[in-house]
């Protein structure tokens, strides 16, 4: 511990000589000055250590003691402090470096979302980034419950969020909400009709009257199940009862035939590259934005702009720094005939997946498809002949109230 | 007259059964066991060795002979040595 403390005050190892050297010992003790690890080297010399504080009084001593000094070496903490006042430089840097780190480390640098399974990171990103929750945010400035309140409110697909800042992280914490089922209201007076022209197989009407029975051909836009009921008079009653206006609902099975076209031109752009090539680079660090070369001339004409951004990962977390390269490539366009088979069969993909699309979201199925390709004013076209069953009912408000309504 | 004084001082305290130390400012020298030994009231150190130290009492020079000895701290009222000790001797 002594040890400890003599090298946090810093010392001086001293060479004494002269003709009675243990005068300057007695002198030391009577002048309360202490000293340590005493070596005596001969009858007229020795070396110790005295406190650094203690250096000017010793010298007194010495020359009342006619003793003379010499140096031999200086420790510890406060001989290594004074040293560093000539390097005033270093010490700057050192302080800033301190002021740095400490004043940088309340900065938001990374902020992790965990808990989403459908909601995409970026959209809830971009939603913190609007409250105030970003790399670069002043962490203490950041009301963790408000911010994670304000972000809620625009993202209805989560049901809980919390913003927990540890030091330069934000640790971002969210629960998707439960779809809800879409209500019936009941209290609003709607029809179903057709959304597409068809066959009905089979009409069913939980609320409402239906218009047309299994078999019937209906046109787009026709009402299937109206939500006006006609109320019958009793046998041989002379009230006039008047009709009932709902929430028509129900289902429509029905046969449709589905149409779909694509087309291409003939002739398509062929990207031909000249292999002028020239590349940019841009650095983002935290919020900062460096591009290099900015004012640095590009090609001319058409090219391609290629950009890929490498983001610093440190112990598998994205850092806020990337580096992006940019590369233009230069080409030109040369017309050239399409490959009209693989054209057709291309189109004739896409036209599927459309139809696809379609019918998932009428709970429907196709039937039978037929596909036919020609060639009209310079374009081809493919168009796709698809028998389907499909819900084919779409309610519709209509004007009024519901209830009974006299005639 | 000093040393009469001392020795008055010196005569009395035993008279009285009384400490010397105390009244005499006579040293006093404890060693324990062979490696370390304190002094004190004491006037200095007169010669210093590995091998022996001398050390003013007042009317008498205290030798202490041994190896390795160091004086390890020393304060206008007492001060330590450690080594082997192998002899304390009073001169007077």
């Amino acid at each position: 511990m002594k040890k400890l403390i003599n090298l946090l005050r810093g010392y001086v190892e001293i060479l004494v000589t002269g003709a009675f050297p243990e005068r300057l010992l007695n002198l030391c003790a009577q002048n309360r000055l202490q000293f340590w690890k005493l070596c005596w080297l001969d009858e007229t010399s020795f070396t110790f250590r005295v406190a650094l504080q203690d250096r000017k009084r010793l010298d007194e001593l010495a020359q009342r003691s006619m003793c003379e000094l010499s140096e031999r070496k200086r420790r510890g903490a406060a001989v290594v402090a004074a040293g560093m006042r000539r390097r005033w430089g270093f010490l700057l840097g050192l302080g800033l470096c301190l002021l740095a780190v400490s004043y940088l480390s309340r900065f938001v640098l990374v902020v992790e979302v965990t808990g989403n399974e459908t909601v995409p990171t970026a959209v809830i990103l971009s939603q913190l980034q609007r409250v105030g929750v970003r790399p670069g945010a002043y962490g203490p400035g950041v009301r963790e419950r408000e911010a994670a309140n304000a972000a809620l409110m625009g993202l209805p697909e989560l049901s809980y969020m919390a913003i927990n800042i540890y030091g330069t992280r934000a640790e971002v914490v969210v629960r998707e909400a439960e779809k809800t089922p879409e209500l019936l209201r009941e209290d609003v007076p709607c029809d179903v009709v057709a959304a597409a022209d068809g066959i009905i197989e089979e009409i069913h009407a939980d609320t409402g009257r239906a218009v047309f029975a299994d078999g019937d051909i209906v046109r787009r836009g026709e009402v299937l199940i109206s939500g006006e009921i006609d109320l019958k008079e009793p046998e041989g009653g002379t009230v006039d009862l008047g009709y009932l206006v709902v929430h028509a609902a129900g289902t429509v099975t029905a046969r449709t035939w589905r149409t779909l076209e694509e087309s291409v031109p003939l002739t398509a752009g062929v990207k031909e590259y000249t292999g002028a090539e020239h590349k940019q680079y841009g650095l983002r660090l935290l919020w900062f934005d460096v591009d290099f070369f900015e004012n640095s001339s590009i090609l001319g004409g058409r090219y391609d702009k290629i950009a890929q951004t490498r983001k610093l990962t440190l112990f598998d977390r994205t850092m806020p720094a990337a580096l992006t390269t940019v590369t233009y490539r230069e080409y030109t366009v040369r017309e050239e005939p399409i490959d009209q088979d693989e054209a057709a069969a291309r189109l004739e993909r896409v036209l599927m997946v459309r139809l696809e699309e379609l019918m998932a979201a009428r709970q429907g199925e196709v039937l039978h498809t037929d596909v036919v390709t020609r060639i009209d004013g310079g374009r081809l076209t493919v168009t796709l002949l698809a028998e389907c069953r499909e819900e084919i009912g779409r309610t519709v408000e209509r004007e009024g109230q519901v209830g009974l309504k006299k005639r | 007259m000093v040393g009469e004084k001392e020795g008055l001082l010196a005569r009395a305290s035993r008279m009285f059964d009384l400490p010397a130390d105390a009244l005499a400012g006579a040293p006093r020298v404890e060693v324990i066991g062979d490696g370390e030994l304190r002094m004190g009231p004491h006037r200095g150190i007169l010669a210093y060795g590995t091998q022996e130290i001398h050390i003013s009492g007042g009317n008498m020079v205290v030798l202490v002979r041994g190896s390795g000895l160091e004086l390890r701290a020393m304060t206008p009222e007492e001060l330590l040595i450690t080594g082997t000790i192998t002899a304390v001797e009073f001169v007077r």
